[in-house]
């Protein structure tokens, strides 16, 4: 399925790039699509942390269709918007 | 006798007898209330109650550091505020990071309670275990900044001083109370500056340099060893962009408070973001004592139009409720118009919510050219938000309304004001939006001190937190309607001991668990506190708030949200069509709780809780 990916601050400056269309597998994951970011976009990995014991990502968030996804949750062909995390306020 | 964390010393000072005393601070009561929020809250509920003018001098305004604060814990360089609020007329209560409270430990004391009124403006010097009240006539008109300097000149160069502007003094109130000069931390929020303001007590200023102890020295260090890379690491994002770096995501998923919270989008939101700060005005960050993160901005506008500007940068609740709440998206003016609150001492959330509230005022006829003075308020224009700051500031013109709050302002204007009026309790909103997280709308109708984002700091848990030690394994459904009444009461029970320990929030963003608190709390006091009592500590601190506000009249009638908020849906944005349901979850709220129907803790609930002394 293909996806479009939003990229927001600072995002957007770090990939150099607002959007872009990537097909992905049908079945594929936030985690999934966090790892094929990665390899498009090296200078993402300092930003993805895997938290292992509490699952969750501190240093982006990935929204889809206004939920907060978890890196177990499957995608739907739609837009996804890579935003920096909240923190604080 | 303490084995760490406390100085064992409360001071108190009579403003009406020129006199001050040195209580000894009970450890019974500090290993029961811990400390900031706590202690403070317990010291109001006796010394004050439903006859009390918040503006009178028979209103106690109470500083507390907390056990944590002044140790090497990283984030701990927090004190709370507490007094019966003028805003709300329940408790208020407001805290700073900075130094002040670390400073006040090294001074000899875990906490002042000022009580009485001066007939003439005065400053107490708090030094070296000792309090002299100073006259303040000189400096009395000057804004913070200025008035900092003037009491370090007069003082110790090191010296920290509490202080109040023209707004404190003139007892506007939504004035609050300012730490660090130039560096602007502020206890903003219930009114506190006009308490303040009330006792003709221009600042506190403090310095000392006698140690804090810890119980568990070493044990300490060798967690923090391990810790503190990991808070530097985690923390690097939020250091590197302030608490303004998560705006765009903010806007994004409907939490962006957007014209008096009627829309659901901002397309100036990218022109105001922490990134937009970083690469224009930003000269540098603000450490708070013990922090390894460094969230606090400092700007400058060296020339155009809002120039100058010096000192302390806009927060994101700054940016969000003077800037989005009004359309207006010029960083340089918000950055102005943020100064200005500091200068004057204003609540910059309290600020920008009437501020909003006066223009849509304006915009439907409630407010004419006759109550502005021939000005014609406007959305998304900067130089009316820095108009009106100054005039709220030096209550004149239409600030002299302002200054009293969206409820009060709305009572008085009449008819339809009430519904553009948003606040619980009588407490501005600040910048998060209800109708993007159901846990904010129970968490706002239900926060001790109105609508708080921080006395349960739910939503952070909706988005993208976890906390496995109270159950919560999993991220939270942010439109979800089941567990929200657990979810709530735990999380505020847990934000009363970060309030009373004095450890910033924040370090939930920064690798910092439970556990490590708990482990902090004990090495540094020498108590093998459990979690099951640490938490039920949490809950009679919550207890012991509401009680003192069901003594002032609170009940299940004032836990509630704005009509705009429980009805209006925006149609746009990453929240369009989601709104708080809220009677369900207030249900399920109050049988967590084991309160009442009426929303008040029964008499099992206090005898459980240790709270029936308190209360009889």
């Amino acid at each position: 399925m293909r996806l479009l990916i939003r990229y927001f601050q600072p995002y957007d400056q770090l990939v150099g790039l607002k959007e872009e269309s990537l097909d992905v597998p049908d079945d594929a994951t936030t985690r999934d699509l966090l790892r094929i970011l990665v390899n498009r976009h090296p200078r993402l990995a300092d930003y993805i942390s895997f938290d292992s014991d509490e699952k969750q990502m501190r240093r982006l968030v990935v929204v889809q269709r206004d939920e907060f996804l978890k890196l177990e949750d499957r995608l739907a062909e739609d837009e996804v918007l890579i935003l920096y995390p909240i923190s604080g306020g | 006798m303490f084995k760490g964390g406390y100085k064992g010393k409360i001071l108190f000072v009579d403003l009406s007898k020129k006199e001050a005393k040195v209580h000894e601070l009970s450890e019974e009561e500090a290993y029961k209330y811990i400390g900031g929020s706590g202690l403070g809250a317990l010291y109001l509920n006796r010394l004050s109650g439903p006859e009390t003018d918040p503006l009178g001098s028979d209103n106690p305004l109470i500083f507390m550091t907390g056990p944590l604060t002044g140790t090497k814990v990283p984030l701990s360089g927090r004190h709370q505020v507490i007094t019966r609020s003028p805003l709300t007329g329940i408790l208020g209560e407001a805290d700073a990071g900075g130094y002040w409270g670390a400073m006040l430990k090294r001074a000899g004391f875990d906490g002042v309670i000022v009580a009485g009124a001066s007939e003439k403006p005065v400053y107490l010097w708090v030094h070296d275990g000792s309090v002299e009240i100073r006259d303040a006539s000189h400096i009395w008109g000057l804004d913070t900044y200025e008035a900092d300097e003037a009491i370090r000149k007069e003082t110790d160069s090191k010296m920290v001083a509490a202080c109040i502007g023209p707004a404190g003094e003139k007892r506007v109130l939504i004035a609050g109370i300012m730490h660090d000069g130039r560096d602007a931390r502020a206890a903003a929020r219930c009114g506190v500056g006009a308490v303040m303001g009330s006792k003709s007590l221009k600042a506190i200023a403090v310095y000392g340099e006698e140690p804090i102890s810890v119980a568990d020295e070493d044990g300490l260090n060798k967690s923090l060893k391990e810790m503190g890379p990991i808070i530097v690491k985690e923390g690097k994002g939020l250091g590197k962009y302030g608490t303004a770096g998560a705006i765009v995501t903010i806007e994004k998923v409907g939490d962006l408070p957007v014209k008096n919270w009627v829309e659901g989008k901002f397309e100036g939101v990218e022109k105001i973001s922490g990134q937009k700060m970083v690469e224009s005005i930003l000269t540098g960050r603000f450490y708070c004592a013990s922090c390894l993160v460094g969230c606090g901005r400092k700007v400058r506008v060296a020339s155009g139009r809002y120039a100058p500007v010096d000192g302390a940068g806009p927060e994101y609740e700054s940016l969000a409720m003077l800037g989005a709440l009004n359309l207006v998206d010029n960083l340089e003016a918000l950055a102005k118009a943020t100064e200005l609150c500091n200068r004057y001492g204003l609540d910059t959330i309290s600020t920008g919510a009437v501020i909003g509230f006066a223009i849509e005022a304006f915009e439907r006829g409630l407010l004419t050219e006759e109550d502005t003075n021939g000005v014609k308020l406007k959305w998304g224009d900067p130089d009316i938000v820095i108009r009106l700051v100054e005039e709220i500031g030096e209550a004149k013109g239409l600030g002299r309304l302002l200054g009293l709050g969206v409820k009060r302002i709305s009572e008085k204007l009449g008819g339809l004001a009430c519904e553009l009026a948003i606040h619980v309790k009588g407490l501005e909103f600040p910048a998060h939006d209800p109708r993007a997280y159901n846990s904010l709308g129970l968490a706002y109708a239900t926060s001790n001190r109105g609508a708080c984002h921080l006395q349960g700091f739910t939503h952070v848990f909706e988005r993208s937190l976890t906390m496995p030690d109270l159950g919560f394994d999993e991220v939270q459904d942010r439109f979800g309607i089941e567990g929200k009444g657990e979810l709530v009461a735990k999380l505020q029970d847990l934000m009363c001991l970060y309030d009373s320990l004095k450890i910033c929030k924040f370090t939930l963003f920064a690798g910092v668990k439970l556990r490590h608190i708990l482990q902090w709390f004990n090495l540094v006091t020498g108590w093998g506190v459990d979690l099951v009592h640490f938490m039920k500590t949490g809950e009679r601190i919550f207890n012991l708030k509401r009680m003192y506000n069901v003594r002032m009249g609170i009940s299940r009638k004032d836990d509630t949200l704005p009509p705009r908020i429980l009805t209006l849906k925006r149609g746009v944005g990453g929240a369009a069509d989601n709104l708080p349901p809220l009677n369900y979850m207030l249900a399920d709220y109050y049988r967590y709780r084991g309160w009442d129907e009426f929303g008040i803790p029964t008499v099992e609930k206090l005898e459980e809780l240790g709270l029936t002394k308190e209360f009889q």
